[in-house]
């Protein structure tokens, strides 16, 4: 069932006039300014859910998985029969569920992904963040080889799906080195001065 | 690995949980929250958008109100001390005057929402007027490509829509019916 666009804010309906208007009008409910645009899919019926048609002959191409049910096409990635119901269409692809879920899972289909981790930002962390606190400053000698080693794992791994440039791996590699050099000369000082004091 | 289909949006915001952006993919929008070390995806396809919803929003003139008064506060003792004390309290009132001329001059806050069949979600990435606008006139043209023409007489059967009882969240079932 369609439902009216309301606003937001109170779900007073908002009138139609206000789909064709170029500026802001006072919502009927709450009178905040409220700008809308409608489209067609807003008087579109939602499609009934297919289940797949039940064999009615013998010798009738069968589901993969549901041997009950007719086969509607072939998967265009292993080639197993599907039933309408195990037809998962995707950008012009027809694919069976565990081709899809094996797709996903090997990171190579991205339509479905929610979620990735911003490796970059961990390294780049790593490196800046016991510097920047000071009184975790010691903690360097360890987090600056900790931090080189995320960055060369997750240069390589998935990003961001949006445009990302690497910069933030590069800076966490040029900091971590710059804190490794820093406590190789720290230590040779200490070597130096002690043989010196000795 | 990135991917260059993607185009940047209009609009940069920030959440409770962290800055947002959107992106035009091929057949989708492309909501992205930055959460800490994770970024969350929402898609909304160009087919499935019902309507784009933008409400204006106080948050703009209560940011202008609080960077105005702590402005005043601070340039306020400024007339009476000497030189060293005006600069102190100049310094210390530069930040929020930078804040309010910034923030007057990107222009009037909004929410931004995009409407599908099963959801009408926030966009914290359109957080201004001006980008709430630019959005549109990117986007509309791209989804009503996507979506074709409306279904005719389209008027009347959108008037009948808007005027029915909206289906309130949240609302108990009617029992013993």
């Amino acid at each position: 069932m369609n439902t009216p666009v309301v606003c937001p804010e109170c779900a007073a309906p908002v009138p139609v006039e206000f789909f064709q208007g170029l500026r802001f009008g006072p919502c009927l409910g709450c009178n905040t300014p409220l700008l809308a645009r409608a489209f067609p899919a807003l008087l579109r019926q939602a499609p009934q859910g297919i289940s797949g048609e039940r064999i009615t002959e013998a010798g009738q191409a069968a589901c993969f998985y549901h041997p009950g049910k007719t086969a509607h096409v072939p998967c265009d990635a292993c080639g197993r029969f599907i039933c309408a119901l195990c037809d998962v269409e995707l950008h012009g692809q027809h694919l069976c569920p565990s081709c899809v879920e094996s797709r996903q899972r090997k990171g190579t289909l991205t339509t479905f992904e929610s979620r990735r981790v911003l490796w970059d930002n961990i390294a780049l962390s790593v490196a800046v963040l016991p510097v920047a606190t000071v009184f975790l400053a010691g903690f360097s000698m360890v987090t600056a080889p900790a931090a080189i080693l995320l960055a060369v794992f997750g240069w390589r791994r998935p990003g961001s799906l949006a445009p990302r440039s690497k910069i933030r791996f590069v800076l966490a590699i040029v900091f971590s080195l710059l804190e490794i050099a820093a406590w190789v000369a720290f230590f040779y000082f200490i070597s130096v001065s002690g043989e010196v004091f000795q | 690995m990135s991917n260059p289909s993607y185009q940047k949006l209009p609009g940069r915001g920030l959440a409770w949980s962290g800055p947002s952006r959107v992106w035009l993919g091929e057949d989708h929008v492309l909501l992205v929250l930055t959460r800490g070390y994770l970024e969350v995806y929402r898609r909304f396809f160009l087919n499935d958008i019902q309507a784009l919803i933008v409400l204006r929003t106080q948050t703009g003139k209560i940011w202008n109100g609080v960077c105005a008064f702590f402005s005043a506060l601070f340039l306020w003792p400024a007339l009476a001390l000497g030189e060293t004390g005006t600069i102190i309290t100049l310094s210390l009132a530069a930040p929020f005057l930078a804040t309010l001329l910034i923030n007057v001059l990107r222009g009037p806050t909004c929410a931004f929402y995009i409407r599908t069949a099963v959801q009408t979600e926030r966009v914290p990435a359109v957080s201004r007027v001006r980008a709430a606008e630019k959005f549109i006139a990117r986007v509309e043209p791209l989804v009503k490509a996507a979506q074709g023409e409306w279904p005719e007489p389209f008027v009347p059967a959108l008037a009948t829509l808007q005027s029915s009882q909206p289906v309130v969240a949240g609302a108990p079932p009617v029992l013993g019916l």
